[in-house]
């Protein structure tokens, strides 16, 4: 881990799936309006939150990642009305995959990022890198 | 993997990425990844010089892919897009990434992890370059012909509209009158003039023009192909059935006006009516105006009903329906100046008489018009009691004084609420909001697109609005199908799902995931397998974890893609 | 509770100078109020707009102690004619209460 890391997250790297249309822009928009969070989180865009493979999930988690939060479409999403459902359920399935391979399912997170949603996902990392802090290590 | 050629330019943003990045560091990290043949700087990047000097370079580096490090994608996809176009370049082996508003802007405190953060971001991309192959747009050739949806004022303008631009329209409507609620109108603001008369002045219009083709008693009950070139069947009158092709469809069906429960503010009593009978009442009136034979001296008004609503109801409409603070206060106007004897009390929870029609509460209140506002939570309490309407209602002005009126009649200011629309939703896979109302793509900046190309919604359809507003948005709707139609071709976005037919055993489950019926089944080489259809899928992924064997891969985002990108994300940057 | 007698707006406004409905409550008149009267002129003209007479009837004493000084009417915001608001409402209780 990085020292320099600002205290309190202990740079816990976190990669964040983030969607082209809906939550990118609410986390562009965190850093247009100039809002920290920290920077061992890593954000990597995709079309659609329902489009998450859960093994990528896991494939993350054994690549060093300590977390892997979704920041899924919600009801905003353009393509489907029932994106929360669909996310959810790889949602779910990620979260058996993590515990059938001994990671605490705890290290997956998912919470919808509307486009203007800057603030709810600075402080949804800081929560969450928090939480990370108090799971076991795999 | 063959080797690649990759050209990889950071930007300085003039500050805005290299005060709080180390550009240069960020360079000198990534110049020798796997794969780069070039590795620069620029002060900035979307600038006429720079992107000249990166065309140079890919020709002369004969580059087969571009990372461009600089801002958030939504800025200068397209531009960088375009420029390696220009070069020569496969548009799609060029990969934006995000220095700016999701490294150094978020991150102006730490130079040092925001450069490290960087690193990571640039070689991800690298990554994510690497793995890609030349893809080309799917061109469509476009029928120059428009279907519009509902005859109401909307559909009507928006027919000669399409028909000024040249186009073909095919206006259908499931009436057997054009017009809508427009036409079973009277006097509206500002200009008084009457509903059926705006609309029998379209109907003349429409009957004028040769490109217009009008179905009434009809209705789609099938819809075919895809942006530019829909194969659409139209059910006419009871037997009839005719074939349309039109490469884009306007859909116009308006509202329903909102049916309170019974008893929702008296609803159901004698005298309790709603705010559109009333208006039929007010234009019927010689003098006085008569309800069920007798004579109205008092009215009450209660605002806000079916819209705004909160607390213990099944599925609340949250919205307001705009138009009714104004056409409450104008028909007010109205009854007045058929009867200036009446007295009208107004209960209200927030007048929303916005814009220009603030005039008409200011003239209401000056027409004997008695405005009152009520607490959300202590609204009015309609009664009959001893054969007489009585309304009981809180006045803020006076301290919360509990008022009694006996009115004559009680006029329910509705609410506007989506049609039933199901069967079209469902043929046109139009996509609901959760207030029933179809969804735009985007609220502000696209909202008369929906996620289904070539399919516009306008007018009430899409959220309750004025006629102004509705009239708008068909005029928006018009001018975003002549773009469409009037280059003659859309190219369609490759990044979309691909089928491996080796792994794929067709189990039917990526069929039933995709909401836009984009998967078929065909036979190849004897086995039964998924097929994408290009012009239908829009590349939501929504198949990609149903599938039972990881048969599918979104491109641009493919399994090996995304891994890769992970990996160089977590790789420690120096 | 009070109940609402429709006409007795009507049997106020005992000229057309009478505009009492441009009142907007922001109550500019009780402050610059040099007897202090709370009721008036603002919560005053309420009852009458919503046809309260009982509340009026009730506040005779009040209403023939305002000096007439025009001090709200000079600051009203909203142009209301406050005296002669006053004066309409005196000649409706002179009718109806001492029966002048």
């Amino acid at each position: 881990m990085d020292p320099k890391e600002p205290a309190g997250n202990a740079g816990l790297k976190v990669l964040a799936f983030s969607t082209n249309n809906i939550s990118d822009p609410g986390i562009d928009l965190a850093g247009s309006a100039h809002m920290h969070y920290s920077p061992s989180v890593l954000v990597l865009p995709i079309p659609c939150s329902s489009g998450i493979r859960p093994s990528w999930v896991l494939h993350a988690l054994k690549a060093g990642f300590d977390g892997v939060f979704i920041a899924a479409d919600g009801t905003d999403c353009a393509y489907l009305p029932d994106c929360t459902d669909r996310t959810g359920k790889v949602f779910t399935e990620a979260q058996t995959l993590l515990k059938e391979n001994g990671y605490d399912p705890k290290r997956l997170k998912m919470a919808a990022i509307c486009s203007v949603c800057a603030e709810s996902f600075v402080s949804h990392m800081e929560n969450f890198q928090k939480d990370l802090i108090g799971l076991d290590t795999a | 993997m063959k080797d690649r050629r990759i050209g990889v330019f950071v930007c300085y943003c003039g500050g805005n990425i290299s005060d709080y990045v180390d550009v240069n560091k960020v360079r000198d990290a990534i110049e020798n990844e796997p794969g780069v043949a070039v590795a620069k700087t620029h002060m900035f990047t979307c600038s006429d010089a720079a992107q000249q000097e990166i065309i140079e370079d890919i020709q002369n580096e004969k580059l087969d892919g571009l990372v461009v490090a600089s801002c958030s994608p939504k800025l200068h996809l397209f531009t960088f897009r375009a420029m390696a176009e220009r070069a020569g370049l496969n548009p799609y082996q060029y990969v934006q990434v995000n220095l700016r508003e999701q490294c150094s802007w978020a991150h102006r405190d730490n130079v040092e992890l925001a450069t490290d953060k960087a690193i990571r971001l640039v070689r991800a991309g690298i990554a994510k370059t690497r793995l890609t192959e030349p893809l080309s747009t799917l061109r469509i050739e476009t029928k120059p012909k428009v279907l519009v949806i509902g005859a109401g004022v909307a559909g009507l303008r928006a027919a000669l509209a399409i028909s000024d631009l040249g186009l073909f329209v095919f206006l259908v409507e499931k009436e057997p009158e054009v017009g809508g609620w427009t036409r079973k109108w009277n006097k509206m603001f500002f200009h008084d003039q009457r509903g059926d008369d705006i609309i029998d002045m379209l109907k003349d219009q429409i009957k004028q023009r040769e490109n217009i083709t009008l179905f009434t008693n009809a209705e789609v009950v099938e819809k075919g192909g895809s942006v530019g070139d829909f194969s659409i069947k139209v059910r006419v009158g009871k037997d009839d059935t005719i074939s349309l092709e039109v490469g884009a469809i306007i859909v116009a069906t308006g509202f329903d006006v909102y049916k309170p429960a019974e008893g929702e503010f008296g609803y159901g009593l004698d005298g309790v009516i709603r705010l559109p009978e009333f208006k039929d009442l007010v234009t019927q009136s010689n003098g006085t105006i008569n309800y069920n034979g007798r004579t109205v001296k008092n009215i009450v008004y209660i605002y806000c009903v079916g819209s705004r609503q909160f607390g213990d109801i099944d599925n609340p409409n949250l919205y307001c329906s705009r138009y009714c603070c104004s056409a409450a206060a104008y028909e007010a106007l109205c009854a007045y100046e058929k009867n200036p004897e009446l007295h009208q009390f107004h209960l209200f929870r927030d007048m929303r008489t916005y814009g220009k029609h603030e005039v008409l509460y200011e003239e209401a209140r000056t027409r004997q018009s008695i405005f009152i506002r009520y607490e959300d939570e202590d609204p009015p309490v309609v009664e009959r009691v001893k054969g007489k309407l009585r309304v009981r209602v809180h006045d803020q002005l006076t301290g919360g004084e509990e008022l009694e009126i006996e009115p004559d009649l009680v006029v329910l200011v509705t609410s506007m609420v989506p049609r039933e629309n199901d069967k079209l939703v469902d043929i046109l896979k139009l996509p609901v909001g959760l207030d029933g109302f179809f969804n735009e793509i985007h609220p502000k900046l696209r909202p008369v697109e929906t996620v289904v190309d070539g399919v516009f919604i306008v007018g009430a359809a899409q959220s309750p609005k004025t006629m102004a507003e509705s009239v708008a948005s068909a005029l928006s709707g018009v001018s975003k199908s002549a773009a469409l139609l009037m280059k003659g071709y859309v190219d369609l976005e490759p990044f979309i799902a691909r089928i491996d037919t080796e792994l794929c055993e067709w189990c039917e489950e990526c069929t039933k995931a995709c909401p836009y019926d984009a998967v078929e089944k065909v036979s190849v080489d004897g086995k039964e397998v998924a097929h994408i259809i290009e012009s239908l899928c829009k590349g939501s992924g929504a198949c990609i974890p149903v599938c039972p064997k990881d048969a599918i891969d979104i491109e641009g985002y493919t399994d090996v893609q995304v891994k890769a990108m992970i990996d160089a994300l977590i790789q420690e940057a120096v | 509770m009070a109940r609402v007698n429709p006409s007795f707006l009507d049997e106020v406004s005992c000229s057309s100078d009478f505009n009492a409905f441009a009142c907007m409550n922001c109550g500019v008149c009780t402050a610059v109020c040099p007897m202090g009267l709370d009721l008036l002129p603002r919560r005053l003209f309420r009852y009458v707009l919503i046809g309260l007479e009982d509340k009026v009837i009730e506040n005779t004493e009040t209403i023939y102690t305002c000096l007439l000084c025009k001090m709200c009417e000079e600051n009203c915001p909203a142009e209301v004619k406050i005296a002669e608001n006053v004066k309409c409402l005196r000649s409706y209780i002179n009718r109806k209460v001492f029966k002048l």
